[in-house]
């Protein structure tokens, strides 16, 4: 055989060679390309899910659940908001929480951090330290004011608190101590807590008006006899009460109501029976055999025929009522960023 | 004439010669366009990785701002850029131990604290930041003012500004040069408020990425505390 001597097959394959190395140069490169942007994709979608949890968590919130931390104090969120997400609250102060959440386990997981603000019910009832509290003057031309309500860890409270308190002489008065002839304090509640909020947040909204008999609120769904606190023997009232709000002037003549009452005005109550906070902006006139156990609160009261009688428990759980029950935002910052 | 055993003819080597000119010719071809993709995915590359680093540093940077935060004009934004925090373990009055967390520590000569409390959010400044034994290696913070109520948590920022020059996007802190953080390779960029948050205008510029057709890339930077962009 003879021997024939070419250069063909190596230049072919020398040029493959060269040809796969340039190819595959590109392949990495794209390759690379490819993961970065996975790895963006899924920073994003970690991101997004503990974003989420945090604004689920914030959604079901209850102060029921975390009211009851102390300032300082973190606990797990059972269960996962979303899926493949752990979340946690730190309570920071009296009514400032930080909810966070992150995607996976250890550090540099994307991760979402925000600050809520809560109704503390304690502290807001610590604003209303008597059975007729009011910002100018209470005139009590008869009936009964009684400040012996303690319930639980809550003291008696004074019967009336006031700057400026008129007494007529048929009226009785009882309480720890049965006047306080100064201004309250006012109600530590969030900024974000407005009048548009609030009248968001109510269960049951009434418009301005008169009304010749108090509605049902349609309490029926709610569970009976879940007391606040230790001693709340109040096994009639329901949870969480009805949260009613009047964006008006309001006059009842007759009925039985619970809860929390809240008018943006003036209220006139006539042979009207409720239990838990009454609460109006303007002028409160309590009149023919009016019956209010828990409390009272307005700019002025004047009570004519009416026996109000306090229960700290009842102001407690009125302060738990409808949408106040939630988380709120702050005013400027929520979210803040988490390293 | 006779020809030698074995010996090519003439016109087999004029076969084997166009034959491997046309081998030639291909792979030059076929090279030269690889070098033209080559030098186009180079481009590409190139330009995501200004608009991709432009979208990550600019979406953490604004996503928890707020209005105090902020400030928008179309070829810069002033902002509080946040570089850690943690809660406060102890204090007394100015001197705050905080379990720190960040991707620095606190830089007194630069950086300011956000501290969070019951009463709202306050700016102090910072006058040193030493590591402590208090609650398992606190960060001890000492603050240039004693703050009305007892922070439960701080942020630290310190103030920059990220500015659109030079075909590049640029962090400038306080007063300082302008440090580039992306290639220059754009032509016009733009700040505008978006629904959103912020959006990021790119026009690639043709001189620098000659091989590259393409738009204007936009970048949606959401901010989550939603400010009021003017």
């Amino acid at each position: 055989m003879k021997c024939r001597s070419g250069f063909a097959l190596v230049l072919s394959l020398v040029l493959t060679v060269a040809m796969a190395v340039l190819g595959a140069g590109m392949l990495v490169v794209a390759a690379r390309e490819t993961e970065i942007a996975a790895a963006v994709v899924q920073g994003r979608r970690g991101q997004a899910l503990a974003e989420t949890a945090v604004r689920v968590l914030v959604a079901d919130w209850s102060t029921r659940v975390y009211g009851p931390l102390a300032v300082g104090e973190t606990t797990a969120v059972p269960g996962e908001p979303a899926a493949g997400v752990r979340a946690w609250v730190t309570r920071l102060g009296t009514t400032l929480f930080l909810v966070e959440a992150a995607a996976g386990a250890g550090v540099g997981q994307p991760a979402a951090a925000a600050l809520v603000r809560a109704l503390d019910a304690a502290a807001m009832a610590a604003a209303v330290p008597g059975a007729v509290v009011a910002d100018s003057a209470v005139w009590l031309h008869a009936g009964m004011v009684s400040g012996l309500g303690s319930c639980g860890d809550a003291p008696d409270a004074a019967a009336v608190v006031a700057p400026l308190v008129d007494v007529a002489p048929g009226a009785e008065l009882e309480g720890a101590p049965a006047v306080v002839a100064a201004l309250p304090p006012d109600f530590p509640a969030p900024e974000a807590l407005t009048e548009p909020l609030l009248s968001r947040l109510a269960t049951v909204r009434l418009p301005p008006g008169e009304l010749a008999d108090w509605p049902d609120p349609g309490t029926g769904a709610c569970a009976t006899g879940a007391g606040v606190a230790a001693g709340d023997s109040t096994g009639s009232a329901c949870w969480p009460p009805p949260f009613i709000h009047v964006p008006g002037d309001l006059q009842v003549r007759s009925g039985e109501g619970q809860g929390l009452l809240l008018v943006a005005g003036d209220l006139q109550l006539l042979g009207f029976r409720f239990e838990g906070l009454v609460l109006a902006t303007g002028r409160l006139a309590l009149d023919s055999g009016t019956v209010i156990v828990g409390a009272a609160r307005a700019a002025t009261v004047e009570v004519r025929d009416a026996r109000v009688t306090f229960d700290a428990c009842a102001v407690r759980r009125a302060f738990g009522a409808g949408g106040l029950d939630g988380a709120f935002r702050p005013g400027h910052r929520w979210w803040i960023p988490r390293f | 004439v006779t020809a030698r055993p074995g010996a090519a003819s003439v016109a087999e080597l004029v076969l084997v010669a166009w034959l491997f000119g046309c081998v030639l010719a291909g792979v030059a071809r076929v090279v030269t366009h690889q070098n033209r993709v080559a030098a186009l995915q180079t481009d590409r590359i190139r330009l995501e990785e200004a608009v991709r680093t432009g979208a990550i540093i600019l979406g953490a940077e604004v996503r928890h701002a707020d209005t105090a935060d902020l400030r928008l004009a179309r070829d810069s934004i002033r902002l509080r850029a946040f570089r850690g925090g943690g809660g406060v373990c102890a204090g007394d009055g100015r001197v705050l131990r905080v379990l720190y967390r960040g991707m620095r520590q606190p830089d007194p000569a630069k950086d300011s604290v956000l501290a969070v409390a019951d009463g709202g959010v306050v700016a102090f400044g910072l006058v040193s930041a030493t590591r402590s034994a208090a609650c398992g290696g606190a960060l001890e913070l000492v603050l240039e003012s004693e703050p009305e109520e007892p922070p439960a948590w701080v942020l630290v920022f310190e103030t920059g500004a990220y500015v659109l020059a030079g075909g590049a996007i640029r962090y400038r802190r306080g007063q300082g040069g302008r440090q580039p953080l992306t290639e220059a390779l754009f032509r016009e960029m733009e700040f505008a408020p978006a629904p959103e948050g912020l959006r990021l205008l790119m026009a690639p510029d043709p001189d620098s990425l000659r091989r590259l057709p393409g738009g204007t890339r936009e970048v949606i930077a959401p901010i989550l505390n939603r400010p009021p962009l003017q």
